[in-house]
């Protein structure tokens, strides 16, 4: 029975994308851990999906611990807890594990190339990525990389079309290609004085858009709204999704190969490395299947690999007669690289009474909305209590204007005017045009929101001599996206007709297999 | 795999095509809007190239106060990331304020030690070495809005100001004085008050020194 190894690089894969999902995870843990609301935090958050997301790093972090504090037996060991919440940040981009920095090489070249230096700070976090792609070629790509799910992903979905007969195509682009995508990404960077290939790397999307989904997820949990802030997502998650579908139906596998900067370095400095495939040509029976499962488009058969191969061993997988083999290509200088990049340590460097009540519902939060619009020389700050009011009760809207250059404060009549915004841009005013109540400066409201929803708030006032209307958008308890119909519907649409189309296919293949 | 003269033009425009597209769509609106940032950053044009928004500061933060700046994000504040400014650390300080790592232990900043390229400085926690480097912003008081100014005494944010007696004096029936000289900018102040809209609030950007 032949070993696999594909399994093994699934789980790697598996294994790092759950890494890099839990890191924000890990982060929040440790905060409510020492601000000491983890229990209160447990307890609001049980039964929901962020609840399962706490326990969890718990469960991660608590693996052989003994459950006991200050001698007693059964408490929480908050202190070995939190020390090991500290041993991952980041993401597959740059991460710190177990005080290790470890970054991206393509992180460090644009970070170098805009700020025209290099740091020792960066040079320690790239010792040991640059060290093991020069031993083991480009297994970034392969084993770590999330873009490596995608591919995958897009491979199954391209079997589903053909099976549906609806015959994906297939362009060829140059493996030259990301060679240039590098060069000029770098020059950009450069020239700017700004990264931009971080817009289109997988990894870094990746991490930088988990990091956004958890932060707005336990942001308004905190605050008892449970559904998953899908809109916190950003233009990165777009660009993946348009990856997978022209993976699947254009071009396959074409990012790896022709288009990532980073890959294309990561090739650079594999091109001499120590771990390679080698064939023996005598047990070789030349057919082919390994040129064929090669997600690179190289050639293993006829020894074409090149540094562009990035160690992912599904030739070997794919070999009848065991004729490839992956090993050390020179022993001692493998052995030499590989004590240099153990012998490398990143760590290079080594409230006065603050309670933190943010998480007590009775202590009077002040409000976290404060918009702010400019009407000549006014500045108008519009704030909310609270910052996200939930439908029908009644909340406050305080407005302030003045004028920051003389602090004179404005004195006219202000009138407010709500409204909830339906579908396609449909108003519906509930409340006003009403006159403020003057408080000292301030100029009050107190509405009360029917439903759950997006509403626009409506400010008239004159200002110079001139009446100005300013709209302040404001959402009330936890509205569903408009989106999400849509992505309903889409999804089954698109159910209907896989399942239609492929009951067809089946019934016409019996059909002429039958007579 | 060889290509003639046809196919690498072709290949070459694809990747082109490509590479507009996502930065086209990555690429923000609007101008730069002037953050508040992690303490020990470098002058903005340099912490923007040196940062790879990795968001590891986020991760090592204790107070949580560091936040990937996104449209979302900000939504709350009416700040919309400028150009450039999309991925990048953040702080709100309404929402939550800097501790300086305070109740942490160690004797760095928690950011700075995590931050793989320098954008952030590695900050020692020592009083001096904070007023030194640290330059988040300033503390910028509203009399028109603030209680101790026009109704009662409250001193709230003298009593959250980590250099108090320095960065945020009392004056008279506690109406906080702030000396630039001496405010970092972490923002305690701005979360604590109690008024709405803030009568203490950080400008942010580079303190003024003497």
């Amino acid at each position: 029975m032949k070993v696999r190894v594909w399994p093994l690089r699934r789980a790697v894969q598996l294994g790092v994308l759950f890494a890099i999902l839990m890191a924000p995870v890990l982060a929040r843990y440790e905060h409510y851990m020492s601000a000491r609301s983890y229990e209160k935090m447990e307890k609001a958050f049980a039964g929901r999906a962020v609840g399962v997301w706490l326990k969890a790093a718990e469960g991660l972090l608590g693996v052989g611990l003994r459950w006991e504090e200050g001698g007693v037996v059964g408490r929480r060991p908050r202190k070995r807890l939190i020390e090991r919440a500290r041993n991952l940040y980041g993401s597959a981009w740059s991460a710190r594990v177990f005080g290790l920095s470890l970054t991206d090489l393509l992180a460090g070249f644009e970070s170098a190339a805009a700020s025209r230096g290099l740091r020792a700070v960066l040079v320690t976090g790239l010792a040991v990525p640059l060290l093991l792609t020069m031993l083991l070629g480009r297994v970034y790509c392969a084993w770590v990389c999330p873009m490596g799910l995608v591919s995958a992903l897009a491979r199954q979905l391209r079997r589903l079309l053909v099976f549906l007969e609806l015959k994906p195509l297939s362009v060829e682009l140059s493996r030259a290609d990301k060679y240039a995508v590098l060069a000029v990404g770098v020059f950009a960077a450069a020239l700017t004085g700004l990264p931009l290939l971080h817009h289109l790397y997988p990894p870094a999307i990746v991490g930088r858009e988990s990091h956004a989904l958890f932060q707005a997820w336990f942001d308004r949990s905190e605050a008892e709204m449970f559904s998953v802030p899908w809109q916190a997502l950003g233009a990165g998650t777009l660009l993946l999704g348009l990856l997978l579908i022209i993976e699947a139906a254009v071009v396959p596998g074409f990012w790896c190969r022709a288009l990532c900067p980073g890959g294309a370095l990561y090739s650079l400095f594999g091109r001499f490395r120590l771990l390679r495939v080698t064939r023996k040509k005598a047990a070789c029976i030349d057919c082919d299947l390994c040129d064929r499962a090669c997600p690179m488009g190289l050639q293993p058969m006829s020894d074409k690999t090149g540094m562009e191969c990035d160690n992912c061993l599904a030739c070997l997988d794919a070999c009848p007669t065991d004729a490839l083999k992956v090993g050390f290509v020179k022993k001692v200088g493998a052995a030499a690289v590989l004590l240099a990049a153990l012998g490398v340590s990143a760590s290079a460097h080594h409230i006065l009474g603050i309670p933190h009540y943010a998480y007590d519902k009775e202590w009077p939060q002040a409000p976290v909305l404060k918009l702010v619009e400019k009407v000549g020389e006014w500045e108008v700050q519009f704030t909310g209590y609270p910052g996200r009011p939930k439908p029908g009760v009644r909340a406050d809207v305080t407005v302030y204007v003045w004028d920051p250059a003389t602090s004179a404060v404005y004195d006219g009549s202000i009138r407010l005017e709500a409204a909830q915004v339906r579908a396609l841009g449909g108003q519906r005013t509930f409340f006003g045009p009403e006159e403020s109540r003057r408080n000292g400066t301030l100029h009050k409201f107190s509405v009360t929101y029917p439903e759950d929803g997006n509403y626009e708030l409506t400010l008239h006032l004159t200002a110079g001599g001139v009446p100005s209307t300013l709209r302040f958008p404001l959402v009330v308890g936890d509205p569903p996206s408009p989106w999400r119909p849509l992505g309903l519907g889409t999804g089954a649409f698109v159910m209907f007709f896989v399942a239609a189309r492929a009951v067809r296919i089946k019934r016409a293949r019996r059909q002429r297999t039958a007579p | 795999m060889s290509l003639n003269r046809r196919e690498f033009i072709q290949n070459a425009a694809a990747a082109a095509a490509a590479l507009a597209g996502a930065a086209a769509l990555s690429r923000p609106a609007a101008a730069a809007s002037n953050p508040v940032r992690p303490p020990g950053a470098r002058a903005e044009g340099e912490f923007l190239a040196l940062c790879i928004r990795c968001g590891r500061c986020g991760d090592a933060c204790p107070n949580q106060a560091i936040q990937t700046f996104t449209k979302e994000a900000g939504r709350r504040f009416s700040m919309v990331p400028g150009r450039g400014e999309e991925g990048t650390p953040v702080i709100f300080p309404r929402l939550q304020a800097c501790s300086l790592c305070q109740s942490d232990k160690g004797d760095v900043l928690r950011c700075g030690e995590a931050c793989p390229t320098g954008a952030l400085r590695l900050v020692k926690k020592e009083p001096e070495a904070v007023q030194a480097q640290v330059e988040m912003g300033t503390a910028v008081v509203d009399k028109n809005l603030c209680f101790s100014y026009t109704t009662a005494c409250c001193g709230v944010c003298i009593r959250a100001c980590p250099f108090k007696g320095r960065a945020l004096k009392a004056g008279m029936h506690e109406t906080p004085v702030v000396d630039p000289e001496f405010c970092v900018g972490c923002g305690l102040c701005e979360r604590v008050c109690v008024r709405y809209p803030q009568a203490i609030s950080i400008r942010a950007g580079r303190r003024v020194t003497a």
